[in-house]
C-alpha cells in the first residue's frame, strides 16, 4: 500500500485560486443537489464541477477515478435497488417470472448516483487542485487551531513511515515463526496483535521524540505564528465565486423550471 | 495530556494504525478502521480519540476516498466512546473475567453506537448499501423480505458493526495489555 495524494500539480487558474474559495464553490455546488433531490439538477451541478476540473486541466483524472470508484460499487446498488426497492412496482426487465427489475428502484439508485456525484464532485476537485500545505493555512486562517491541523498535516508524512515500519514487523515476527501467508481468517486476525503492538510501542517512543522537537521549535509558544506560504483572497476568488454562483442559481432554476411538477424524476 | 505536545504528536501516529489496520483487514469480513481511534481513546483520552477519528476520515478525503468526509462523525463516536470508557477506569489492564465481560459490554455499546451514526449516512447516500458484500448481501435480503429500506439497511449495519466492533475493540484491548507497563509510566509522566 502507498498512501498517494490525490493532488496533481498544474499551472492552472483553479490551482491559483485560494483553498477557501475552493470550498465555497464546493459548498454553492453540493446545496442544489441537496435540496432539491432532483436527477436533472444533480446531473447539472455534476457537470458544473466538471466544466470547473477541465478549467482546472484536471478533467481526465477527475472523471476517471471517479468512474472507478462509482462503478463497482453502484452496480450491487442498482441490482439490489432494482430489484428490491420497496417502493418498485412496474415491471421493467424479468430476470425470474418472480424475480425482476422494477422502474422505480432504478430511478432511485439513479438519483442516489447524480446526488452523490454533485455532493461529493466539489470536494474532490478541492483535493485534486488544491496543495495540502495550502489546504493546511486556509484551514488555520477560518480559524482551526495549530493543535488539530498539525497533527493532520503531519500525518501525510508519517502515515507512509507507519505503512514501512509494519512491512518491517512483518518481516521481524515471521523469521521468529509468526504465519502471515496461506492463513485462514481467525489466524489472520490473531496476527493484529503481534503486529499492531510493536508499531503502537514504536509510535509512542516517536510521540515522545516528536513532543521534544515540537517544543524545541516553540509549538506551545502563545506568539502569534506566520506561515512559510501563505494564501490570501484575491478579486479573482470574489469573481470566481460571483460566477459559480450564478451559474448554480441559473442552472437549477432552469431544471426546477423545465421539468413539470410534481417531478417525475425526483424521490 | 490530550492536548500536551505528546498527545498532538501521537494524533498523526495514531491515524497510521487506522489506515494500516483497515488495510490488514483485506480478506476478513471486518473493517477494522477505527483500531487506531480506540487506542487513542483507550490510551491517551477521550478528546484525542475523537480527534484521531476526525481526521483520519479527512486524511482519507485528501489522499484516496472521496467520499470518506462524512463518516468521520462515526470514527470520531468510536474513539470518544471508547476514551469515555477508559476514563471511567472501564478498560482495565488485567485479564480477569470480569474485564473480559466489561470489554464485551463496551463493544457492544460501540457497535450500537457505530450503527446508529452511520446508518442514516448510509441510507441518504448509498441507498442503505455499506460496499461489504456480505453486509450489502444481508442487506438485500432483508429487502427482498419486504423490510423498508432503512430497518433494513441498520439491520445489516448493526450485524456487520456488531462483529467488526468485537473483534477491533478485543483486539485493541489486547494490544493495550501487552503495552509493557514502562511505556505507560513514561507517557502518563
Amino acid at each position: 500500500m502507498s498512501v498517494r495524494l490525490s493532488f496533481i500539480a498544474r499551472p492552472s487558474v483553479i490551482h491559483e485560486l485560494d483553498p477557501r474559495t475552493k470550498l465555497v464553490l464546493w459548498v454553492t455546488i453540493a446545496v442544489p443537489a441537496v435540496a432539491f433531490n432532483s436527477i436533472l439538477v444533480s446531473l447539472a451541478m455534476f457537470s458544473l464541477t466538471v466544466v470547473i476540473a477541465v478549467a482546472g486541466k484536471v478533467a481526465s483524472t477527475y472523471v476517471k477515478n471517479l468512474t472507478k470508484i462509482v462503478v463497482p460499487v453502484f452496480i450491487p446498488i442498482f441490482l439490489i435497488q432494482g430489484l428490491f426497492n420497496p417502493a418498485g412496482k412496474t415491471p421493467v426487465f424479468f430476470i425470474l417470472p418472480w424475480l425482476y427489475f422494477k422502474r422505480e428502484g432504478l430511478v432511485f439508485a439513479a438519483v442516489l448516483l447524480a446526488r452523490l456525484l454533485a455532493i461529493f464532485g466539489g470536494g474532490y476537485l478541492l483535493t485534486l487542485t488544491t496543495r495540502p500545505g495550502d489546504l493546511m493555512t486556509s484551514m488555520q486562517k477560518i480559524g482551526l487551531p495549530l493543535r488539530i491541523a498539525y497533527p493532520l498535516f503531519s500525518a501525510f508524512q508519517i502515515v507512509p513511515v507507519i505503512d514501512s515500519r509494519l512491512e518491517a514487523v512483518k518481516q521481524a515476527q515471521m523469521s521468529r515463526g509468526l504465519k502471515l501467508e496461506d492463513i485462514g481468517m481467525i489466524q489472520k486476525l490473531r496476527t493484529y496483535i503481534p503486529l499492531i503492538t510493536p508499531l503502537l510501542m514504536g509510535a509512542i517512543e516517536e510521540a515522545y521524540r516528536r513532543s521534544i522537537a515540537l517544543e524545541a521549535r516553540g509549538f506551545s509558544s502563545r506568539v502569534k505564528k506566520t506561515f512559510l506560504n501563505d494564501v490570501s483572497l484575491s478579486r479573482r476568488d470574489f469573481a470566481f465565486i460571483a460566477a459559480t454562483l450564478a451559474a448554480v442559481v441559473l442552472v437549477s432554476s432552469m431544471m426546477v423550471a423545465l421539468v413539470p411538477q410534481p417531478n417525475p424524476w425526483s424521490l | 495530556m490530550e492536548f500536551s505536545t505528546f498527545g498532538i504528536a501521537m494524533i498523526p501516529l495514531m491515524i497510521g494504525i487506522n489506515i494500516v489496520s483497515s488495510y490488514l483487514a483485506a480478506g476478513t469480513p471486518i473493517w477494522a478502521d477505527t483500531l487506531g481511534s480506540m487506542l487513542a481513546g483507550i490510551i491517551i483520552g477521550p478528546i484525542n480519540g475523537l480527534v484521531v477519528g476526525i481526521l483520519t476520515n479527512v486524511f482519507k478525503w485528501i489522499t484516496f476516498d472521496p467520499f470518506a468526509l462524512p463518516y468521520a462523525i462515526v470514527n470520531a463516536a468510536i474513539g470518544l466512546i471508547a476514551g469515555v470508557c477508559a476514563l471511567f477506569g472501564l478498560v482495565r489492564r488485567e485479564t480477569s473475567s470480569l474485564q473480559v465481560g466489561r470489554t464485551l459490554v463496551i463493544s457492544i455499546v460501540l457497535a450500537v453506537v457505530a450503527t446508529v451514526t452511520s446508518t442514516p449516512l448510509n441510507v441518504y447516500l448509498w441507498g442503505g448499501s455499506t460496499g461489504k458484500a456480505w453486509v450489502d448481501a444481508i442487506f438485500a435480503g432483508f429487502l427482498a423480505g419486504g423490510w423498508q429500506v432503512f430497518p433494513a439497511s441498520m439491520a445489516a449495519e448493526f450485524i456487520s458493526d456488531i462483529t467488526d466492533k468485537i473483534i477491533t475493540f478485543f483486539i485493541a484491548w489486547l494490544i493495550y495489555l501487552r503495552v509493557p507497563t514502562q511505556f505507560i509510566k513514561t507517557m502518563r509522566r
